[in-house]
């Protein structure tokens, strides 16, 4: 006979609530003592060097002697879909930081809030427009003939088809997390995996775009959440209780959470290039993507590769990541996995030891 | 002390679960004597007000922590209440050692009718309709009134229908053109007139959209009742394994972790499947045609009003973005980019945000 094993006695939830009300004691005392400057992200030392309609090159600080520092600058290309403080989520999370000490000299691109007038933004416009003149003002900053990549995420999307336009100016590229392949996950597919696809490709995004213009974060963040409904809505308020009485783990919850819901909405005709071109019709794959009138053949990408992916990355699973290696006509093609999530990889504990490491790693050995 | 009998340990898990809402409160109320702004709300709710008074807006973070976990305390209070619902299907079968499921089954077809009829009477064509009214009065009040008044007073001799159908008999009466048939005859059916036609039908298929909305919305609703009683097998399967261990559940949290992990995995098993994600789609779309019909609706008062409408708004930006595009483009054929940087500032780059449409 099946023996029900739930036995809670009255005893023992009056000593949960005494407990949980302990902890929430402190938590507001904690709650009401932070102030905004206490949860900052994006905080890394930082100079604006270039600035087009919203969209901002950042220069950071080196951390290192100057002698240490590689020639070839990165140029950091988050989506255009979160904010880019997921790389430099606070000092001791921080790609941004860890890749300043590894010697390198960081650039970012940030690509800002769109506003309703920035609706009408191509993909075009990103890629061969905003980020084009990033890159060209980067060389002449710098002056050096070509520059390295690092995609985050959608970012990725937009380096690999940018590098494969540009050899001239791309010497490396990094992808993180980088969906390339969006249906590679359809085979042995697993509920957990690629929802956010799975639902994007249904989805009427022309209507979506009639009705909102920009896409709404908090639309996008739904989705996101979909992929883990009740622990994401309501098991992780229930368990920051936990945290409440400790600061420092506080200050990093609600950092996480600035970040996560304060990402700015898709520009309307960009999100709808996007799901169209490269979600729905996989062209970059494909083969039949077009930017601009130009043609993308990832075969043309012939320079240096590092694609580094989660092994337990839901949102864009491994193998729409790692299908990349089939398609490209790069020589020096090199994979790299990391034990962690989609946002893990640039704020979990591992990525911190791993991640940069092996980048600058990768990149010394490529340096000029 | 423990129970063997699963009625018994049910009985006791909800009374515990209200219990503990109870004492939480209790407690909470206390404590939070010496925090400004806190009323006889739910604890978290007088915590979100407390926190907001007591940082008088100086920690936007924990603010919106606060929103959060009141949003999400009266959403857990839902669901678990439909968990302990469901286990009280079951705990009697499991007592009479009897297959609990076609008991489980029987409950979830009636809990999603019961929350079926519930938004049906809440979303009922009359509220849809006392909805939209009431947002239109209360959002648009200066540009509404006039039009729906036209509307009112040109059907108040007619009938309704005749008016949304664009007739104008009572709109000549409204205006006495009927007393002098041989000056003004015909003047309703001059294309002036004509245009309200065109106007109303606009307003029929808003109405049209608010129909379909509310019956995809139940049909969703329905949908998502079903995967939570699909949840509740399988947490039953889950409890079936701990049990198989040995182990017990002793704490409320401990319980809840267990319902949101097992459900999290069978809800997405729903959401992949192909007829669960066309009723998704059914509703968004149902709910995006109601904004696209309410707008064209709202843009005929705005033309009435000579106000810019969203479309000649969107043509604008249209324009200005084709503009810069020119711009950018020129710039970089004339200019070297250099001189289009800005000199390098140590000025703190806090994000700027704007807000959506």
């Amino acid at each position: 006979m099946f023996s029900f094993p739930i036995q809670i006695l009255p005893a023992d939830v009056a000593a949960e609530t005494a407990a949980l009300n302990a902890k929430l004691t402190k938590g507001i005392s904690n709650l009401t003592s932070l102030t905004d400057d206490d949860i900052d992200i994006g905080s890394t030392p930082k100079d604006v060097i270039f600035e087009q309609d919203g969209i901002e090159v950042y220069h950071y600080h080196a951390l290192v002697e100057q002698a240490k520092i590689m020639k070839t600058p990165l140029l950091i290309v988050p989506p255009l879909i979160n904010g880019y403080e997921v790389a430099d989520l606070q000092p001791d999370r921080s790609l941004v930081r860890n890749l300043l000490n590894e010697g390198i000299d960081v650039y970012l691109n940030n690509w800002g809030y769109p506003r309703p007038v920035d609706k009408y933004r191509t993909i075009d416009d990103y890629i061969n427009g905003y980020l084009d003149d990033t890159v060209d003002f980067i060389r002449q900053y710098h002056g050096v003939d070509k520059i390295a990549l690092l995609g985050i995420c959608q970012g990725g999307a937009m380096s690999t088809t940018y590098a494969t336009l540009n050899p001239d100016k791309i010497s490396q590229l990094v992808l993180t997390v980088t969906p390339i392949d969006f249906d590679a996950y359809k085979a042995n597919h697993k509920p957990h995996e690629g929802l956010m696809f799975t639902m994007g490709g249904e989805a009427d995004v022309e209507k979506m775009v009639a009705v909102h213009g920009n896409v709404p974060a908090t639309v996008l963040n739904e989705s996101f959440m979909m992929a883990s409904p009740f622990i994401l809505n309501y098991g992780k308020y229930a368990d920051v209780i936990d945290i409440l009485d400790d600061r420092t783990a506080l200050q990093n919850f609600l950092r996480m959470e600035k970040w996560l819901f304060g990402g700015p909405d898709a520009g309307g005709q960009m999100f709808k290039e996007f799901v169209r071109d490269f979600l729905k019709g996989n062209k970059l794959v494909n083969g039949t993507l077009e930017v601009g009138g130009r043609k993308v053949d990832l075969k043309e990408l012939k320079i240096p590769i590092l694609n580094i992916f989660a092994e337990k990355d839901h949102i864009v699973p491994p193998p729409c990541t790692v299908a990349l290696g089939k398609h490209v006509g790069s020589k020096d093609y090199t994979e790299f996995a990391i034990a962690t999530g989609h946002i893990g990889i640039y704020t979990g504990g591992l990525s911190q030891k791993v991640l940069a490491p092996t980048v600058g790693k990768w990149l010394r050995e490529r340096s000029a | 002390m423990e129970s063997n009998n699963p009625n018994e340990q049910l009985g006791g898990v909800v009374n515990a679960w209200a219990d503990m809402q109870k004492r939480m409160m209790s407690d909470w109320s206390g404590m939070l004597q010496n925090l400004p702004g806190s009323g006889t709300e739910g604890p978290v709710e007088a915590v979100k007000k407390g926190v907001e008074a007591a940082t008088k807006g100086s920690n936007e973070a924990a603010r919106v922590l606060m929103e959060r976990m009141a949003g999400s305390q009266t959403a857990m209070n839902r669901v678990m209440d439909f968990f302990f619902r469901s286990m009280k299907v079951v705990a009697p079968n499991l007592e009479a050692n009897k297959d609990w499921r076609p008991d489980l089954k029987s409950f979830a077809e009636n809990w999603a009718k019961e929350s079926t009829a519930m938004l049906q009477r809440s979303m009922g064509m009359g509220s849809h309709l006392g909805a939209l009214g009431g947002t239109m009065g209360k959002d648009l009040p200066d540009a509404m009134g006039p039009w729906l008044s036209f509307l009112m007073q040109a059907a108040s001799t007619g009938h309704v229908g005749e008016a949304m159908l664009g007739g104008t008999a009572g709109l000549n009466r409204l205006l006495s053109l009927e007393g002098d048939p041989g000056s003004v005859a015909g003047v309703g059916q001059i294309p002036l007139f004509g245009a309200s036609r065109e106007k109303n039908a606009k307003m029929l298929r808003l109405v049209d959209a608010v129909t379909d909305l509310r019956k995809t919305s139940l049909t969703f609703h329905q949908s998502f009742a079903e995967a939570l009683a699909r949840a509740v097998e399988a947490t039953m399967e889950e409890l079936g394994k701990v049990s198989a261990k040995g182990d017990k559940i002793t704490a409320v949290r401990q319980l809840m972790s267990l319902w949101y992990r097992t459900a999290d995995k069978s809800l997405l098993v729903t959401f992949n499947k192909q007829e669960f994600l066309d009723t998704q789609n059914n509703f968004t779309k149902a709910q995006q045609n109601f904004k696209l019909a309410q707008r064209a609706v709202v843009e005929d008062i705005f033309r009435n009003m000579d106000m810019p409408t969203r479309s000649e708004i969107d043509e604008a930006y249209q324009v200005i973005h084709e503009l810069k595009r020119e711009v950018r483009m020129l710039k970089k054929t004339l200019l070297p980019a250099t001189t289009t940087a800005r000199k390098p500032t140590a000025r703190s780059t806090a994000a700027r945000r704007a807000k959506s449409e």
